[in-house]
């Protein structure tokens, strides 16, 4: 028999009223599996941040990964920890390379004052202190040849597009054969080179939007 | 023209203050005017790059740096602050010169050259070492094809062009 909304019997004949109940059951279990549950933090733990929030270098990674721990996730504890850790060597790495001199500007009225072997890789060895006695450095983003020759050498010639080599041998095995040993292969040619922030950059750029789309799944149901 | 300054474009021997000096090494140096001369970064003040410091000025009179005084950051302001953020400041020097005995351009060839030789770091073209298009070259090829270019001048100015690739004129 169907009842009015407050649970009573109807005073009056509803003959739709069963009908209508039934209706209005389904709609409610409907909604209910459509909307998402609510987030599954127990008691304790810090919560996992939003997608947004995953975003924030050390922030995002460093909640997520003391939410992980104290829900016991050890192995995504130990990768946001890690994401955090990478984010902290990157703000590391900038921060000293700005303290240093981030880019080199002119001093003189020179035809070509970014020349790079006349006034640039001097001051990078000297003011900059960057490159040490023989030691070569390469253009590692963008080449002094090929393509790289339409770029200005005020944009190339800086400090962020050079890296320094360990010796002329893993320089030269970077692009071609040097006197008899073989190119690099691609892994190699990222390792050696590549700066080591760049490396870590591109790690962040991958896990944190990686991180927040876990934390975003890991939020249905 | 003020006769007891040097004129400019000048070419300039100056002492081996780098991060791994050597007694007696000198180190090129190309001022292009009076401005360039006069100013100088913190760097090379606090080591003393410019003592002693020899230029030949292309009236063909040498000049010797006694002393050197900080006169402080120069510039506009955007530029100062500009360069403050890359570290890289401007100071104003005030330098007494001494005129020395003037060198023949047969000395000035052969004591550029010496310092080319003896500063691989500073005209190193890495790239061609490594061979990143034309096989790799020997660095001290490099060299001497540079200490050739600067042995075949015949003028301060063609010495300065042949070894900065500037194009003052004869």
């Amino acid at each position: 028999m169907a009842k009015s909304p407050g649970g009573e019997p109807r005073s009056v004949p509803d003959p739709a009223g069963e009908d209508y109940d039934e209706i209005i059951r389904g709609e409610q279990a409907r909604r209910r599996r459509a909307e998402p549950a609510a987030p599954r933090s127990p008691p304790g733990s810090v919560g996992h941040p939003g997608f947004v929030e995953s975003l924030i270098p050390v922030w995002g990674s460093g909640r997520e990964a003391v939410a992980d721990f104290q829900e016991g996730d050890y192995p995504g504890a130990a990768l946001n920890g890690a994401l955090a850790a990478s984010d902290l060597f990157l703000a590391e790495s900038i921060a000293k390379g700005v303290s240093k001199g981030a880019f080199y500007t002119v001093k003189s009225v020179s035809k070509k004052p970014y020349d790079w072997d006349r006034y640039v890789r001097p001051w990078l060895g000297g003011d900059r202190g960057m490159l040490a006695a023989r030691q070569h450095g390469h253009h590692w983003a963008i080449p002094q040849n090929g393509w790289g020759k339409r770029v200005p050498d005020r944009i190339k010639n800086q400090p962020w597009n050079i890296k320094p080599m360990s010796s002329p041998e893993v320089h030269g095995r970077l692009t071609n054969s040097y006197k008899g040993k073989p190119r690099f292969n691609a892994v190699e040619r990222y390792v050696y080179g590549t700066p080591t922030w760049s490396k870590v950059g591109v790690g962040a750029a991958v896990g944190h939007p990686v991180g927040a789309a876990k934390a975003e799944m890991e939020k249905r149901p | 023209m003020n006769p007891n300054a040097p004129s400019f474009p000048a070419l300039a021997f100056r002492r081996d203050v780098g991060r791994e000096p050597v007694p007696g090494r000198e180190r090129l140096a190309l001022f292009f005017n009076e401005e360039d001369f006069a100013t100088s970064t913190m760097w090379g003040i606090e080591r003393g790059e410019r003592l002693g410091m020899e230029l030949a000025d292309s009236d063909g009179r040498c000049w010797r740096v006694l002393s050197v005084v900080d006169l402080g950051v120069v510039g506009s302001f955007w530029e100062r602050v500009l360069r403050f953020l890359l570290r890289q400041s401007l100071h104003g020097l005030d330098q007494e010169l001494v005129e020395i005995e003037p060198l023949t351009l047969d000395q000035l060839k052969a004591r550029a050259c010496a310092s080319i030789q003896a500063n691989p770091d500073d005209w190193r073209d890495d790239e061609a070492i490594a061979g990143e298009v034309d096989p790799p070259r020997e660095e001290q090829d490099l060299l001497d094809e540079l200490k050739a270019k600067a042995m075949a001048a015949q003028t301060l100015h063609q010495l300065m062009n042949a070894i900065y690739e500037e194009e003052f004129p004869d």
